[in-house]
């Protein structure tokens, strides 16, 4: 079982790997993971239970918060009939003995009750009830979803950062000029008389302690966080800013009570400006981060933003509007033209067009009648309908849609570990460097406000938060972009490996082709009648799942054959059927049944090659143990094949065809949409050994499919790629699912693979560019060399600039392209 | 509402001034290392006269004024040896040999003790104080590069007392500065608002300790 939480406190990917091992080395934990830039801790729960609050515990215990009661909801609902305090009383009492109910509170001047309650325990419609069994009447509630309050929470969390950045660069501003002008010898800096450095040094020492001081206080999080990683021997990015300017205010301070004991010199070693205009910037860094950070899943929210908030309800023939946690399975939901459809279900009533974009991606609105199904979010285009709710909450296409993408984009995809590993080390190693490069200096004769500054600079610019935001971001972006585009990835594991891909293996019906083929001929073996070999074989195909049994069965509706009594039915898997009607044997199937059944198919053989060569499927129909005729059936190519095998190709992917249809038919449609390599007559349980053949060959093999039947193979498969149109099991199995059946969604998804992860490795140069490059800079380097020291200012704003530079370039993912694959397969757009 | 205005306005004046007052670190330390200038000269070497309190250098030829006056004196006779003709001294205050450079606009203290005279003169002449960080000596500058300087720790300086005179008024006035005997004609640096440069000066100084 897997859960997941939010963790607070986390600065750096240092932070995120100290959770993981603190919540792994949890009793019960078998696995933990954390996502450094949504912030959240997901646990695998091996067959112990575990306590959460054990599990809280530890994380406090690193100096970190984990948030409990994820399912934990909190509705207003209005109640009439309270008129004094002890209604209120009792209608609270009534709310807190409710189970699931979290905790109640009754304003009885606003005549409201604000309820925390646990959605996986109890409902709107309960509570209700709970204050109307309590003798009053409970009216309209005023609910917020989860992604209002992620979104207030995140808002929140933005505008504090920047309250403190304003009030950091209100005071490190005036402590920059103040500190610097008077060093600055072509510039005349105004200065109060009372302040000037070289008449009053402790007046401006004071006043330097005194604009320092609340940059502090607002960076103070720095402080805690840092010195209690630093306390726990587990350094993070906040130690490195609090030792750092902890060095350089401590130094001040010394410089400080030296000039208010004589040593006037000392004016010149204050370093308050450094602390401060260093906080001040990492602050406006970390403004910036969260910024970005809340637009690297932009698309998910989008996706979250889509429910609609209210349903018209049928009850009593009463139109009554709900709140959407109230609907519930069975409801009768009415939807008026321009509405979105709150929950998924089945029409019962009306006709209308569908606007189903927001999962498919597929633009072109979709007929809906009386059985159809209807998706929540899709947006009702023209007629007003009625439907019976199916799925609600948690269980809408839209709501699971949500989850794969957010567990997608919580998982690590492995280039990460690298940086994870790198980033657990890299906090004790710069303090190494750091200590090394003051001591060094030291003995190399240099002073100590040299060397400090010097261990300053160190310190400041090694921060590895670039480091740990380099790859979730960009996972994030890309499987954000992918949900947009109607391709759902189901982790970062699986958005890596799609673009190493070196061959392609597609299923042909369903996947190639629309997999609703059509009777083409019937040919009788003896001339008898054409009509009658249809109805014997429609007959036997009656209840078939199988697209060609099918198809059968519609050519005979189509033709008003009436069906035969069946007796003896036996589905052969991946031969065909075999069946007793009016007590004669039949055998339906392919050309392998007849052959392990002995059948000589040479009286029609000219005719079935004629069929196969034309991309038409023979079904040859046996009459007691002799051939009666070929039923063909032929299978429409998608529009979109062509293309996405010609962009494939171009890609330098190789294309091969799998499928059980014979080697003539299935070549067939491989010359149609431009594959040359065909793997035909496989059994379903051989496409994932024909799978593993290709994996042999030392490829990376994807299979793209849509049948239960392509489920192992494309389990068996590195990437699996499921149509959305197809079973559940085949979207169960596979890596990647595309919710439309456009296969140029195929290639679209490996570009976007490629370019997330081209993304993630531009992440990573950037991100230990600035690492490898600063850290001798700061360390002294270009010094030693006759080049400029660096001040510890410019250290902290390129670290700075590190982070938004790499969160620059993960949403730059946002402008990727799906028209790319188009122009690729070498159509204009 | 006005009243208490007022009396809030002047008691953060009053605070600002009475911190300013304890945080004034040069004029605090220079009046206390002023002092210990002045016990090392001894009783001898300092006089008051109505209001006018004076202290004289080791050899007597130069003096440092406070109180009703703020200025320095200086015997010219060693300059007039080495060429300088006094009736050229035209812009300046030339008693017989003595010169007397005095702080134009200096604020009048009326204490009788000398220190409190003196603690007095620094602060409401605080503009004309200063510290020499190269040198470690408190300073008070009278304008046109002539200044008095005292260090600020006896025990670690060489140069305790120093008087400082612009020389190009007395090269002018004919003074043949490799001629003159107990001052040195030597480059300083110098600050002028808040900037360094370098220029002659003739200096006068006595090592105490």
């Amino acid at each position: 079982m897997e859960k997941t939480y939010k963790i607070n406190g986390m600065t750096c990917a240092a932070c995120a790997g100290r959770v993981e091992k603190t919540a792994a080395k949890v009793g019960g934990v078998k696995k933990a993971s954390v996502n450094f830039a949504t912030e959240k801790l997901t646990v695998s729960f091996g067959g112990d239970a575990v306590s959460v609050e054990n599990l809280k515990k530890a994380i406090s215990q690193a100096g970190y918060e984990l948030e409990v009661g994820g399912e934990a909801k909190t509705v207003v609902i209005a109640v009439s009939g309270m008129t004094c305090a002890a209604c209120a009383s009792a209608v609270e009492k009534a709310l807190n003995k409710t189970d699931g109910v979290l905790s109640a509170s009754v304003n009885l001047t606003t005549e409201k009750a604000t309820v925390s309650y646990d959605a996986l325990k109890t409902k709107i419609s309960l509570i209700k009830k709970a204050v109307d069994d309590a003798g009053f009447k409970a009216l309209d509630t005023e609910s917020k979803t989860a992604v209002d309050e992620d979104r207030i929470h995140k808002q929140r969390a933005i505008k504090i950062l920047w309250i403190k950045f304003i009030i950091g660069a209100a005071f490190s501003l005036p402590l920059l000029y103040f500190a610097m002008g008077p060093m600055v010898s072509w510039w005349n800096v105004p200065i109060p008389d009372i302040l000037e450095p070289m008449k009053y040094p402790l007046n401006y020492a004071i006043l330097q302690l005194a604009l320092t001081l609340p940059v502090i206080a607002v960076g103070y999080k720095f402080y805690t966080v840092g010195y209690k990683a630093l306390w726990k021997r587990s350094p993070n990015m906040d130690s490195l800013i609090a030792i750092g300017t902890t060095a350089a205010v401590g130094y001040s301070i010394y410089s400080l009570i030296a000039i208010a004991s004589g040593s006037f010199g000392a004016v010149e070693n204050l370093y308050f400006e450094t602390a401060g205009v260093i906080i001040t910037l990492i602050l406006l860094g970390k403004s910036l981060e969260a910024v970005s950070k809340g637009k690297t899943s932009d698309a998910i929210k989008k996706l979250m933003g889509l429910a609609p908030k209210t349903a018209t309800v049928i009850k009593d023939g009463k139109e009554i509007e709900i709140q959407i946690d109230e609907a519930e399975i069975g409801d009768i939901i009415l939807v008026k033209p321009g509405e979105k459809i709150p929950v998924d279900g089945v029409v019962t009533d009306g006709y209308t067009a569908i606007d189903e974009s927001m999962l498919t991606g597929e633009s072109m609105p979709i007929d809906k009648k009386a059985g159809d199904k209807v998706y929540a979010a899709s947006i009702n285009k023209n007629g007003l309908i009625k439907f019976k709710a199916t799925k609600i909450g948690a269980d809408t296409a839209l709501a699971q849609i949500i989850k794969l993408v957010e567990d997608a984009q919580g998982s690590k995809a492995p280039i990460a570990k690298v940086a994870d590993t790198v980033s657990g080390y890299f906090v004790p190693i710069v303090f190494g460097i750091a200590v090394l490069s003051f001591a060094a200096w030291m003995i190399g004769g240099r002073d100590f406000v040299f060397s400090l500054t010097i261990l300053i600079s160190v310190l400041v610019i090694a921060c590895p938060c670039a480091l740990g935001l380099a790859t979730p971001t960009a996972i994030m972006v890309g499987t954000g972009m992918g949900a947009k585009n109607g391709i759902l990835i189901k982790g970062g594991e699986a958005l890596e490996t799609t673009h190493k891909i070196k061959t392609i293996v597609f299923d042909k019906t369903g996947t190639i082709t629309e997999g609703k083929p059509e009777v083409t001929d019937v040919i009788s073996a003896d001339e008898s009648d054409k009509r009658l070999l249809l109805q014997i074989a429609a007959s036997a195909e009656k209840g078939s799942e199988h697209p060609l049994g099918e198809a059968i069965v519609r050519a005979a509706k189509k033709e008003n054959l009436e069906f035969l009594k069946i007796e003896n039915f036996e589905a052969i898997v991946g031969f065909g059927i075999s069946v007793n009607i009016d007590k004669k044997s039949l055998l339906l199937g392919n050309k392998k049944l007849m052959a392990n059944k002995s059948i000589s198919l040479e009286a029609l053989e000219a005719q079935s090659d004629a069929l196969a060569g034309e991309g038409k499927t023979p079904m040859y129909v046996a009459i007691d143990g002799k051939l009666a005729g070929i039923i063909a059936v032929a299978d429409v190519v998608k529009p979109s094949s062509k293309d996405a095998i010609t962009a494939l190709n171009k890609m330098g992917i190789e294309v091969v065809m799998i499928t059980g249809d014979n080697r003539k038919t299935a070549e067939a449609i491989a010359r149609q949409v431009g594959i040359t390599r065909v793997l035909s007559e496989v059994l379903p349980e051989d496409k994932a050994n024909e799978v593993k053949k290709l994996q042999a060959e030392g490829k990376k093999v994807g299979m793209v499919g849509d049948g239960i039947n392509d489920a192992p193979a494309l389990a068996q498969a590195d990437i699996g790629i499921a149509i959305g149109s197809g079973t559940d099991v085949a979207i169960e199995s596979a890596d990647i699912v595309l919710m439309r059946s456009d296969l140029t969604d195929v290639p679209t998804a490996i570009k976007l693979s490629k370019s997330t992860i081209r993304n993630i490795k531009q992440n990573l140069f950037w991100a230990f560019g600035y690492n490898a490059a600063g850290i001798p800079i700061a360390a002294g380097v270009l010094y030693l060399l006759g080049g400029p020291l660096l001040n510890p200012i410019f250290a902290a704003a390129a670290m700075s600039f590190s982070s938004v530079s790499v969160l620059l370039n993960a949403l730059s993912l946002r402008f990727f392209k799906k028209t790319a694959v188009k122009e690729s397969a070498g159509e204009k757009v | 509402m006005k009243k208490k205005m007022i009396y809030l306005l002047l008691i953060i004046t009053a605070v600002v001034l009475t911190a300013c007052s304890v945080t004034d670190v040069i004029a605090n330390y220079a009046v206390k290392s002023f002092k210990d200038l002045s016990a090392e000269l001894g009783e001898a070497r300092y006089q008051y006269d109505s209001g006018q309190h004076t202290l004289i250098s080791p050899n007597g030829k130069e003096k440092f004024l406070w109180g009703e006056r703020l200025a320095i004196e200086v015997d010219l006779s060693e300059f007039i040896s080495a060429g300088l003709d006094v009736a050229k001294l035209t812009d300046f205050d030339v008693n017989g040999n003595i010169l007397a450079i005095e702080l134009e606009n200096a604020k009048t203290v009326t204490e009788t003790e000398k220190f409190s005279a003196l603690k007095k003169t620094v602060r409401t002449n605080r503009n004309a104080l200063g510290f020499d960080e190269d040198m470690g000596h408190f300073g008070l500058s009278f304008g046109n590069e002539f200044a008095f300087e005292w260090a600020q720790h006896l025990d670690k300086n060489d140069k305790d007392m120093v008087f400082l005179l612009n020389p190009m008024p007395f090269i002018e006035a004919g003074l043949i500065t490799e001629q003159l005997e107990n001052w040195v004609y030597t480059k300083l640096k110098m600050m002028k608002d808040g900037k360094e440069y370098e220029a002659f000066m003739l200096v006068r100084f006595y090592d105490l300790i």
